[in-house]
């Protein structure tokens, strides 16, 4: 994962993902790209859930 | 118990009919992963789809195929009493209950902050996950 340059060792971004997020980078981007989207609903979302469950006697 | 049947919380179903390029719709899309939700689940997804976006019924639809849609027969008291321990807000106490009601392994959400966890883990054998960690999770079990 490490490689030597010079006298000290580089270890590339990615492999640090997984270090720093508990993710592979892919994994990172495409939870990041499900959470970018969400930003955009999570109001609407409590709001629904409200409504629905002031409505719903039964589940 | 079905071997790693997972619960799917509304927001993940919404983030997978909204984009074909995050964790959620993998998980939606792959028949390897048994999933399953709830009516009132469902409910909420078609509402915030119907406020907020223009997705036609039809992928609506096409979402929820691979997703079987149960009713938990209970109500809502018996809910809050057995369930409202488990969440921050009463309200998310119906997703907890579909979760163990249905006998799933794991309940997908991105909203994990709302939900005890450690304690739904410990008491209810139920993993609280987002969906990016669950995929990890598979890979992990594929190269061991």
């Amino acid at each position: 994962m490490a490689k030597k340059v010079g006298r000290v060792y580089r270890i590339p971004k990615q492999s640090l993902s997984f270090v720093f997020t508990g993710l592979d980078k892919d994994l990172l981007e495409l939870q990041e790209e499900d959470k970018k989207n969400l930003k955009k609903v999570k109001k609407t979302i409590r709001d629904v859930r409200k409504e629905l469950w002031q409505k719903t006697s039964s589940f | 118990m079905a071997k790693n049947l997972v619960f799917l919380d509304a927001d993940v179903l919404i983030s997978s009919l909204y984009s074909s390029k995050g964790a959620s719709y993998e998980i939606v899309r792959n028949p390897k992963i048994k999933k399953i939700t709830s009516i009132a689940v469902q409910e909420e997804v078609l509402g915030v789809i119907e406020r907020k976006f223009k997705i036609n019924t039809k992928k609506t639809k096409l979402g929820f195929k691979n997703c079987p849609i149960k009713s938990l027969g209970i109500n809502k008291q018996e809910i809050l009493k057995k369930y409202s321990g488990y969440v921050v807000h009463q309200m998310d106490s119906h997703v907890i209950a579909g979760a163990h009601i249905l006998r799933a392994n794991f309940l997908l959400t991105f909203n994990t902050k709302h939900f005890l966890v450690d304690k739904i883990k410990n008491n209810l054998g139920i993993i609280v996950l987002e969906p990016g960690f669950f995929l990890q999770y598979l890979r992990s079990r594929r190269g061991s």
